[in-house]
C-alpha cells in the first residue's frame, strides 16, 4: 500500500500545483489611484468573518484556554507539545527525546484521548490515536495561537474530541512578508534551524518555511532525532467572496528507538515520514455568513528494523532474529461547513464530512492487508442570546463510522453574564471515543529464531478486543469567569465531573506466565476537580498561572490491577505559572514554573514522584539597519533533575541559546 | 441606453416664472448617486416646486446633450460628474458625494468665482472622526494613523484635532503598498487604535485584508470612515449616507432658494452622519461598546461643544 499512498500524495501535490500555476495568471487586480466615493460606498471583502474571529474566553461554550505567541516565545520552549504544560490539567511529558504525551488525564502513552487540529487537519494517526507531535512539519514561529478546549466537544469536532481538543491556528501569510532565520544551538548535540519567506506573488499570499531539528535526546535512552521539514501555505483571493487556502507540509526524519538493556528492541534508528496537503475553498456572503469546502490528506509512516541479541530465555535459546517493522497510514478528508445568522439572536453552524482512514502495520496488525475506515457526519450547532445576559450554546454531531456503527453526541451550555466582567456558565456534553484500529484489531506477536529444537517460535504480546464498545463521556461543568479590561486581569475557574464509561485498557491475561495484554472495555471511571487559570497583563509584565486538582474514581473496573492502573495515571494536581518582562532596553525576561504530583502513566511508563520544574529565558532585541535580530537564552529545568514518564528519561538542567534575524 | 436615464424630473411645472433651473450631473446610474437624487427629490417634494430639476448622466454631460447656460445651478454628483462639470460649467456648481481632497484639486482648475463653486464633502470631520473614538473607546487616547499620498495634507489637522480632543496621535507616512505593514507594526509599538482616513493605496480592496487581519491579531481596534469597512471587521465607522448627503444639498438648495441667490456658501462638511459597530468584533476584543444610537449622541454633543 505505501506506495499506493505515495501516488496519492504525489497527485495531490500535483493538483494543487496545476491550481497555484493556472490561478496564478489572474494576476492583482488594479490599483486605484484616485480617491473617490468609491472609496466611501464601495464593497470591501469581509475580512473578519465568524470562522475567523477569536471568541472570547467567556463566550466560549466549553472551559478554552488560549495560547498565544509572546506565551509560546517567553516559555522558551521548543517541543510544541512542551506548550502545553500551560493548560490546565494537560499532562505534557517525553516517553523518550523524540516522543512526547499530551493527554487531559487517564494519561497514557498512546491514546491522548485530545483531537488535535493543525489548521482544521486533524492529525492524531488511526493506528495509534497517538499525534506524531515531533514530526508535525510545522515551525513554533508559524503558530499565531493554540486555542485548547478542557473537555469534550465532539458537537463540534466529533468523536475522539473527548478528554480535550487542540485547535493550533497558523499565521495568515500576509502576516509575515519578508524573511526569517533562526538558529539554535546547546549541548547535547542540539542544532535547530528555521528558515522562512513570506511574500506575495501574483494574487497568492505565501509563505514557505523549511526547517531542521536535532539532538541526542536523555543520556540512558536511544532517542536522538534528526528532523528536516518543509511546509507552506498560499491564500488567493479570487474576488470579493471567495478565498482559496493550500498548505502542504513534509517532515522526513529519524528517530532513535529501541533499549539499552533489551535483547530484542535493541537500539536502532526508525526512518519516519509525515506529509500533509489540505485546500480549503472558503466562500464569505457577509460578517455571518460564510460557507467552506476542505479537502485533506494526511499520510504518516515509521519504518523500523533490529536484529535481536542472542540470549536465554527459561532455558531456551533464542537466537539472533531479523525484525522489522513498518507502519503507513493515511486519511482522507472531505468536509462541508455552513455558518449563519438566522435572526439577530441565533446563529448556527452546521455541515458534514466524510473521512476514509487506511492503515497498514505487519506486525501490529498481524496482517499485509490494508485496514481501511470510513466515517461520515453531520453536525450542527448554535448560539442563541434570548437576552442580552445570556448565551445558550447547544448543538449535536451524527456520526458513523466502520467500527462502532452509529453514535450521536449532545452538547449545551448556558452562560450568564452576571455583571460586566462576571460570568456563570453551565453544560453538560456527551462524546465518545473509537476504538483505535490497534485497540480493535491489533495483533502483535514476535516470531524468534529458536536454537533447540531448532526453529522458530512465536510469542503473542497483545491482541485487539475485536468487537469493543467505544467509550463514552459524559461531562457536567460549572464555570465561573471574570474578566477585568481596565485591569488586563482575567481568571476562570471550572468545577467538572467527567463520568467515562467502557474505557479501553489492556489487560493483561491470567495464567500467561508473561505481559500478554488484551484490549477491552474494562472500567467506569468518574473524574472530577477544580481547574483554575488566570492571566494578567500590565504593560509590559504578563503573568499566566494555571492549576487542577483531579480526584480520580474508579467505579467498576475489570480487576483490581485495571482500577490501581487507572486511578495512578492521573495526578491529582498539575500546575503553571509563566511570567515575563519586557524592559525598556529591548531585554525581556520570563521564568515559567511547572509541578506535576505523583503518579504513573499507562502504557511503558513508570512511577513518578512529584516534580517541580523551573525555566528561565532571557532575550535581547536588537536592530542592524532596518533588519530585527533577537538573541535568546534558555535554561530548562534549572535546579534538580526529575523524570518524564519513565525513570530512564532523566530531564537534567538543558541550556540552549537561539539567534532570530528578520529582514 | 443613456438616453433613456436622462430623467427629466420636473415640480410645480403651473410656477414656471421665478423657478431655478437646477441640473442634477450623475457620475453613475445607480448606486449612491441614484440615492441622493431620491433623497433630494423626496425633500423638494414637500416645498410647492421651487425649482425645476433635470437630471443627466456625466457622460451625456460631457457629450453636449444639454446647453449648460440654460440652467441656474448646477449639482455634481460624485468625481466623475466633478471633473466633467469642473471643465465645462460657467454656472454655479455644488459638488457632493467627493471627497475634499479631490474637491480641492479640482477647486484649482475649475475657473469660478468663489462663490460659485463649492462641495459638502463626503468626508466627515476629523473632529468628528476623534469624537466617535472617544465615545466608543474612552480608555483609548493613543490613536495612530497611516497617512499616504491622499492623506498627508491632513498631518497637521489631525495633529490639531486630537490635541484639541486631548488624544495623542502617532502618524506613519506610506509611500508604496509595501510600506504599509511595516508602518502598521510601527504604528502599533504605541498605538491604542487605528483612524482610517480614505486613501486608495492604503484603504483598497486588496490591502483590506492584511490591515484588518494584522490590526485585529495585535488586538487593536480599527476606526474606519464607511458601512462597508464595518462589515468586513472594522471596529466602528461614522460616515453619511447618501441618503443623508442629499438631504444637506436639498437643504443648502432651499435656502439659497428663500434668499434668492445663487451664491454658494463655503465648502462644508456632513452635517448629517451616521454611526455603525461591528458588536461581534467588539466581542471578540473584549470591548463593551455602547449602542449605536448613543454614541450617535454623544458625538452630536462633543461636536456642538466644540
Amino acid at each position: 500500500m505505501s506506495r499506493k499512498i505515495r501516488q496519492h500524495t504525489l497527485l495531490v501535490c500535483l493538483c494543487v500545483g496545476g491550481i497555484v500555476s493556472s490561478t496564478c495568471m489572474a494576476g492583482a487586480e488594479p490599483v486605484q489611484v484616485a480617491l473617490s466615493e468609491q472609496d466611501f460606498f464601495g464593497e470591501v471583502p469581509v475580512v473578519l468573518s465568524v470562522s475567523r474571529l477569536m471568541q472570547p474566553v467567556s463566550e466560549a461554550p466549553a472551559a478554552v484556554t488560549v495560547i498565544d505567541r509572546d506565551m509560546i516565545r517567553t516559555s522558551g520552549f521548543r517541543d510544541l507539545a512542551d506548550v502545553f504544560r500551560l493548560v490546565p490539567g494537560f499532562y505534557v511529558a517525553h516517553f523518550s527525546g523524540n516522543e512526547q504525551v499530551v493527554s487531559n488525564g487517564l494519561n497514557n502513552r498512546y491514546f491522548g484521548r485530545v483531537q488535535v487540529l493543525l489548521d482544521g487537519v486533524s492529525v492524531y494517526t488511526p493506528m495509534f490515536g497517538q499525534v506524531p507531535w515531533s514530526a508535525l512539519p510545522l515551525a513554533l514561529e508559524d503558530i499565531e495561537r493554540i486555542e485548547v478546549t478542557r473537555g469534550p466537544n465532539a458537537a463540534s469536532y466529533g468523536a475522539n474530541s473527548f478528554l480535550g481538543i487542540i485547535n493550533i491556528i497558523t499565521r495568515d501569510p500576509i502576516q509575515d512578508r519578508g524573511s526569517l532565520l533562526a538558529v539554535r544551538g546547546g549541548a547535547p548535540a542540539l542544532a535547530d534551524a528555521v528558515a522562512r519567506h513570506g511574500g506575495k506573488l501574483g494574487g497568492w499570499d505565501y509563505r514557505l518555511t523549511i526547517g531542521h531539528k536535532q539532538d541526542h535526546g536523555f543520556e540512558l535512552r536511544n532517542d536522538r532525532q534528526r528532523t528536516d521539514f518543509i511546509s507552506g501555505r498560499g491564500d488567493y483571493r479570487i474576488d470579493e467572496k471567495n478565498t482559496l487556502q493550500v498548505q502542504a507540509g513534509y517532515t522526513g526524519a529519524v528517530f532513535g528507538r529501541g533499549y539499552f538493556d533489551s535483547n530484542i528492541d535493541v537500539p536502532h534508528d526508525q526512518q519516519v515520514q509525515s506529509s500533509y496537503q489540505q485546500l480549503h475553498w472558503h466562500r464569505v456572503y457577509g460578517p455571518d455568513d460564510e460557507l467552506s469546502l476542505q479537502f485533506y490528506h494526511t499520510y504518516n509512516s515509521g519504518h523500523e528494523a533490529v536484529t535481536s541479541t542472542p540470549y536465554v530465555s527459561s532455558g531456551i535459546p533464542i537466537l539472533a532474529t531479523f525484525l522489522r517493522n513498518d507502519l503507513d497510514s493515511e486519511r482522507f478528508d472531505f468536509e462541508f461547513q455552513r455558518n449563519q445568522r438566522l435572526s439577530p439572536a441565533l446563529r448556527v453552524v452546521w455541515g458534514a464530512s466524510s473521512r476514509l482512514d487506511r492503515v497498514r502495520a505487519p506486525l501490529y496488525l498481524n496482517t499485509i492487508a490494508t485496514q481501511t475506515t470510513k466515517l461520515q457526519r453531520v453536525f450542527l450547532n448554535g448560539e442563541w442570546r434570548p437576552a442580552a445576559n445570556w448565551v445558550v450554546n447547544g448543538g449535536a454531531m451524527w456520526e458513523h463510522n466502520d467500527i462502532t456503527g452509529t453514535d450521536l453526541s449532545p452538547r449545551l451550555a448556558l452562560s450568564y453574564h452576571m455583571a460586566p466582567g462576571h460570568t456563570v456558565r453551565g453544560g453538560i456534553s456527551r462524546a465518545l471515543r473509537t476504538p483505535t484500529v490497534l485497540e480493535d484489531s491489533g495483533d502483535y506477536n514476535l516470531t524468534l529464531n529458536v536454537g533447540i529444537p531448532p526453529g522458530t517460535a512465536t510469542i503473542p504480546y497483545f491482541k485487539g478486543g475485536h468487537g469493543l464498545r467505544p467509550e463514552s463521556i459524559v461531562s457536567r461543568e460549572l464555570s465561573y469567569l471574570f474578566e477585568s479590561n481596565t485591569h488586563g486581569f482575567s481568571a476562570d475557574t471550572r468545577l467538572f465531573v467527567d463520568r467515562i464509561q467502557d474505557t479501553i485498557v489492556p489487560v493483561s491475561t491470567a495464567g500467561v506466565p508473561y505481559d500478554y495484554y488484551r484490549y477491552r472495555n474494562a472500567a467506569d471511571v468518574t473524574m472530577k476537580g477544580v481547574q483554575t487559570q488566570a492571566r494578567w497583563r500590565a504593560g509590559a509584565t504578563q503573568l499566566s498561572l494555571s492549576h487542577a486538582y483531579t480526584k480520580t474514581v474508579i467505579e467498576s473496573a475489570y480487576n483490581p490491577d485495571v482500577a490501581e492502573d487507572l486511578q495512578k495515571s492521573n495526578p491529582s494536581h498539575i500546575g503553571s505559572a509563566l511570567v515575563s518582562h519586557r524592559f525598556g532596553s529591548g531585554i525581556e525576561a520570563s521564568v515559567g514554573y511547572y509541578q506535576v504530583s505523583e503518579m504513573h502513566p499507562i502504557g511503558d511508563g513508570q512511577f513518578l514522584k512529584h516534580y517541580r520544574r523551573w525555566d528561565a529565558r532571557l532575550a535581547y532585541d536588537f536592530r542592524v539597519g532596518a533588519q530585527h535580530g533577537q538573541v535568546a537564552l534558555v535554561m530548562q529545568n534549572l535546579f534538580a533533575p526529575y523524570y518524564e514518564f519513565r525513570r530512564d528519561n532523566e530531564f537534567k538542567s538543558r541550556t540552549f541559546g537561539t539567534l532570530s534575524l528578520e529582514f | 441606453m443613456q438616453a433613456t436615464l436622462a430623467l427629466v424630473l420636473c415640480w410645480g411645472m403651473g410656477m414656471a416664472y421665478g423657478q431655478t433651473q437646477i441640473l442634477l450631473v450623475l457620475s453613475d446610474s445607480g448606486g449612491a448617486c441614484s440615492e441622493v437624487v431620491a433623497a433630494m427629490r423626496g425633500h423638494f417634494a414637500g416645498q410647492n416646486g421651487a425649482f425645476e430639476v433635470r437630471s443627466i448622466h456625466a457622460s451625456e454631460f460631457s457629450a453636449g446633450r444639454v446647453d449648460p447656460t440654460e440652467t441656474d445651478l448646477i449639482v455634481a454628483i460624485g468625481t466623475d460628474a466633478m471633473e466633467q462639470v469642473s471643465v465645462e460649467a460657467r454656472v454655479p456648481v455644488l459638488n457632493i458625494l467627493v471627497p475634499r481632497q479631490r474637491y480641492e484639486s479640482s477647486r484649482l482648475r475649475a475657473k469660478h468665482d468663489s462663490r460659485q463653486y463649492s462641495a459638502i464633502y463626503l468626508d466627515q470631520p476629523l473632529s468628528r472622526q476623534l469624537q466617535l473614538i472617544k465615545a466608543a473607546l474612552p480608555k483609548r487616547d493613543a490613536v495612530g494613523v497611516l497617512l499616504g499620498p491622499a492623506s498627508q495634507d491632513r498631518l497637521k489637522p489631525l495633529q490639531q484635532a486630537a490635541r484639541e480632543q486631548k488624544l495623542g496621535v502617532s502618524v506613519e507616512q506610506v509611500i508604496t503598498e509595501e510600506d504599509i505593514l511595516p508602518a502598521l507594526k510601527r504604528l502599533f509599538v504605541n498605538a491604542e487604535v487605528l483612524l482610517a482616513l480614505p486613501d486608495p493605496l492604503i484603504f483598497n480592496k486588496s490591502t483590506a485584508q492584511s490591515l484588518l487581519l494584522t490590526s485585529y491579531r495585535a488586538q487593536i481596534p480599527l476606526i474606519a470612515y464607511s458601512k462597508s469597512y464595518v462589515s468586513a471587521g472594522a471596529l466602528a465607522a461614522v460616515y453619511s449616507t447618501p441618503t443623508q448627503i442629499g438631504q444637506q444639498a436639498a437643504e443648502l438648495l432651499l435656502r439659497l432658494a428663500q434668499a434668492k441667490t445663487l451664491l454658494l456658501p463655503p465648502p462644508q462638511y456632513p452635517k448629517y452622519f451616521s454611526v455603525n459597530v461591528n458588536y461581534q468584533v467588539a466581542r471578540s476584543l473584549g470591548l463593551a461598546i455602547e449602542d449605536e444610537a448613543a454614541l450617535l449622541q454623544r458625538i452630536k454633543a462633543g461636536t456642538e461643544r466644540e
